[in-house]
């Protein structure tokens, strides 16, 4: 077999019906790059027996770890987010997914078997789950970088993909829209002032091994949710800076949206709106002779009473079963 | 003779278009696949329409790509 390219591979999303039970792929997904990989720390024996060097190997406990970066596309995002510490529900036309905060039962509403074909050999990746996302934009596009943690890897047949075109959602589609918080927040004009903005969301994830003779994980445990919004911006007043200093909560929304300046109106698109925003840090500085004024600042998305901490709302083809 | 490509994905509206490695198939609709496009699908994936989607829960593959008698006397004549 030659050697192959990046490009020549691909990726599919299977829901499982049983936790960590393979599950064909159904939904291939248009990815930049990824990193899934068997992860173990194998047991070398130090036993003392007249040599310095390991004796002898006992493979031990492993699980699946990685990252996966892609363009936020709402043709397949659903998938993932389904796959993460989230509920979800249809709203207005929408799959919204809300954080699951409960701290017992299940975490996620389905697991994923992600299979991955790399130079036509065959990976397949069952108990998949996402750990922690986070969706930036990177020159104007809408993206979107996950860490998965998955139970364990089995060699699969060849998956027949079926490819949805692509539904990007570029620097025409964004608008960041600044309010204060509530359980629904009323937004009205968009601030032209942010430059970049990055939405986290980090359930903590980690794969739990336990005595069972079997080698992989037995599930994967999530552990606090820790959220958070990262920007800057032009500096033109001290509202936010002040509500930093006051410890005043605030409302940030990215509307992402395609075919329509809303998302009830649009065709598609992704919609992220953190109900109620701590500023952590709000630094302004002048920087240099010749450099804008900016205000960076960092946020921390907690919960609110009788609300969502923060929704995602994704608008696109996908009905999730 | 000829082989038959079908869609049917429950999570996406009908009409929803899917690229087949190269052959654009409508959900819940179906495409019969040409000469021609199967060589492409040959030359450029390596494998045959059969081998890729003989065995999907997604695409139903029926008919055959190999000549009826009718067709081989036809290509005879």
């Amino acid at each position: 077999m030659p050697a192959g390219l990046g490009g020549g591979g691909k990726v599919g999303l299977g829901i499982e019906t049983t936790m960590g039970t393979y599950a064909a792929p159904t939904v291939f997904v248009p990815i930049l790059n990824e990193s899934l990989a068997y992860a173990e720390d194998k047991y070398y024996s130090e036993q003392i027996r007249q040599e310095t060097i390991h004796s002898d190997v006992k493979s031990s406990y492993y699980h699946v770890e990685g990252t996966v970066s892609m363009e936020a596309d709402p043709t397949n995002l659903p998938y993932w987010l389904g796959a993460s510490r989230h509920d979800y529900a249809t709203v207005s036309g929408a799959t919204q997914f809300t954080p699951n905060n409960a701290g017992s039962g299940d975490a996620c509403p389905f697991t994923l078997s992600i299979t991955v074909v790399r130079n036509d050999v065959v990976f397949g990746y069952v108990g998949c789950v996402v750990g922690s996302f986070e969706f930036t934009i990177v020159d104007g596009v809408l993206q979107v970088n996950m860490d998965v943690l998955g139970m364990g890897e089995a060699t699969q047949t060849a998956p027949s993909p079926t490819w949805p075109a692509a539904d990007l959602l570029g620097a025409d589609a964004h608008r960041v829209f600044l309010a204060a918080s509530g359980v629904s927040p009323t937004f009205s004009t968009a601030d032209v002032n942010f430059n970049g903005f990055t939405f986290r969301a980090n359930f903590n994830a980690e794969a739990q091994n336990r005595i069972r003779a079997d080698r992989q994980a037995s599930y994967i445990s999530f552990g606090i949710t820790e959220a958070e919004i990262e920007s800057e911006l032009d500096f033109m007043d001290k509202t936010d800076y002040d509500a930093m200093k006051a410890n005043t909560t605030r409302a940030i929304r990215l509307a992402s949206t395609n075919g329509g300046a809303t998302l009830a109106a649009a065709t598609s698109g992704v919609q992220i709106t953190a109900n109620r925003v701590s500023y952590d840090a709000y630094d302004i500085g002048l920087e240099g002779m010749g450099d804008l004024i900016m205000a960076g600042f960092t946020g921390r998305v907690i919960g609110i009473a009788g609300g969502d901490a923060y929704k995602i709302d994704v608008k696109g083809p996908v009905t999730l079963p | 003779m000829a082989y038959k490509l079908e869609v049917n994905h429950p999570a996406y509206p009908k009409d929803f278009e899917f690229n087949l490695d190269g052959i654009l198939v409508k959900n819940k609709g179906s495409v019969t696949v040409t000469e021609d496009m199967e060589r492409k699908f040959l030359k450029k994936q390596r494998k045959t329409i059969k081998e890729i989607y003989g065995h999907s829960e997604i695409v139903k593959l029926s008919g055959t790509s190999e000549l009826s008698t009718e067709e081989k006397k036809g290509g005879e004549s």
